[in-house]
């Protein structure tokens, strides 16, 4: 386990180097030249220097917004870990341990935003609690169900994909950040927040990319059946691929309505989820 | 009271900046030329230069405008609300001395003396450029800011001169 940390704390040190490089393929992408790989880093530290202001909802605000990364960071822990030792040996009680944390972690942010006397953020806080309502379901029966070592082809081959959509959701990209939405429309939920607990929400965001990646490559080891030392490296070396996978496609992708996108969301998933549900009925 | 060392995340806003943009009654040309800045065309990103949603996020007001007096008391909610270090660019004519306005019923006449009324409110502003201009130019909005971060030095200045009779 100490091994799995220590592999895991290294992993969050390259989390914010993983955006960085993301912002700078987005500019590549742009044709712009772009920030330096370690502009992620350059803001987090502005930010930890910057004036500590507390809004209106006091001690409360803070303990949410700081437990939301720790459990951010414990639920990046536990994948790392499962990494080390292999999905193909991963339990179910670390899949329900896994859901159970991204679940908390999401609750708290909502929870965050809808405390604040500020009704913008209060906005914010209920289009987070849109998304989450029609993605997390679906991943967390899709991870159990994968982790679960169903043998049929076509049932694990539809609860990757399904885990596939779920997870990029999960990272906020567009179209997806309907949550913080466009910094034009002044609204989010992280709309109070200032200074060092702006630099920590930062983190969080940060971390929830890097579960994202993570969990997608682990979805491949599974299906290569990886395990051991062999899984760890595929993971190590993979995470960052998915990452700049994920920033090519959301930069691609166009911009959606708030209502629009969790629609096409739900619907796609709810279709895919049916299609589960008979192949896994039928056996195939 | 200030809970933050000045000094140091000045240092270190000089690699990263937020900047937000705040209209005091400007006729807009100021504004659009700043919308003009921020495009990937001239990719202030590279300086890090970011544009937020919320004075809470900011590090720099972009503050265009007479400052009006219908906008004055939102303007200085704005600015109070910046944590500190609170960095402020007043752009175009009107931002820096009230233009065509500066002395009209409607407005107070600029950032000038909306600085005064800053101090009177106990708003401490801990850096300010002047960027004229009718409207101001994307470059100069740029050079403005890092003119602010020191990244630049200054081409104009004040030179005091003593007649002579002779």
């Amino acid at each position: 386990m100490l091994h799995s940390i220590a592999i895991a704390i290294l992993q969050l040190a390259l989390a914010p180097v993983y955006d960085g490089v993301e912002r700078k393929v987005r500019a590549a992408i742009h044709t712009r030249i772009g920030p330096p790989v370690l502009q992620t880093w350059y803001d987090l530290i502005k930010l930890f220097s910057k004036e500590v202001v507390i809004p209106v909802g006091g001690g409360w605000y803070t303990l949410v917004t700081v437990l939301e990364m720790l459990t951010l960071v414990t639920a990046s822990i536990l994948l790392v870990h499962v990494s080390t030792v292999g999905l193909a040996q991963a339990t179910i009680f670390e899949a329900v341990i896994f859901i159970v944390l991204t679940g908390i972690a999401t609750t708290l942010a909502i929870m965050r935003a809808v405390s604040q006397n500020n009704v913008f953020s209060v906005l914010g806080g209920f289009r987070e609690f849109s998304l989450v309502l029609s993605a997390e379901p679906f991943l967390a029966v899709s991870l159990l169900l994968l982790v679960s070592g169903v043998e049929a082809a076509a049932s694990r081959a539809i609860a990757a994909l399904i885990l596939l959509i779920a997870a990029y959701v999960v990272s906020g990209r567009v179209p997806y950040d309907i949550a913080e939405a466009e910094p034009e429309l002044a609204s989010g939920v992280n709309i109070e927040l200032a200074g060092p607990l702006l630099g920590v929400a930062t983190v969080s965001a940060v971390l929830k990319k890097f579960i994202s990646a993570t969990l997608t490559v682990l979805v491949f080891v599974l299906l290569g059946g990886l395990s051991g030392l062999t899984s760890l490296t595929a993971v190590a070396l993979l995470t960052p691929l998915t990452w700049i996978t994920h920033t090519v496609v959301s930069t691609l992708l166009g911009r959606s309505r708030v209502d629009l996108a969790v629609r096409f969301l739900y619907t796609t998933l709810f279709i895919l989820s049916s299609m589960l549900l008979v192949s896994y009925g039928l056996g195939v | 009271m200030s809970s933050v060392n000045i000094a140091r995340a000045l240092k270190a806003i000089k690699r990263s900046i937020w900047v937000y943009h705040l209209n005091s009654g400007s006729c807009n040309a100021c504004d659009i030329e700043i919308l003009d800045a921020l495009t990937p065309y001239f990719d202030v990103e590279r300086f890090g230069i970011k544009l937020v949603g919320s004075p809470r996020h900011a590090d720099l007001i972009l503050l265009t405008g007479p400052v009006t007096r219908e906008s004055l008391p939102k303007v200085v909610r704005a600015i109070k609300a910046m944590p500190r270090p609170r960095l402020i660019l007043a752009l175009g004519s009107c931002g820096v001395g009230g233009g065509i306005w500066w002395d009209t019923y409607s407005t107070i006449g600029g950032f000038k003396k909306l600085e005064d009324i800053l101090r009177e409110n106990g708003v401490e502003v801990d850096r300010v450029v002047y960027v004229p201009g009718c409207p101001v130019r994307p470059e100069a909005i740029i050079y403005g800011i890092l003119l602010l971060l020191g990244v630049v030095e200054q081409k104009v200045k004040k030179v005091e001169v003593v007649a002579s009779e002779s």
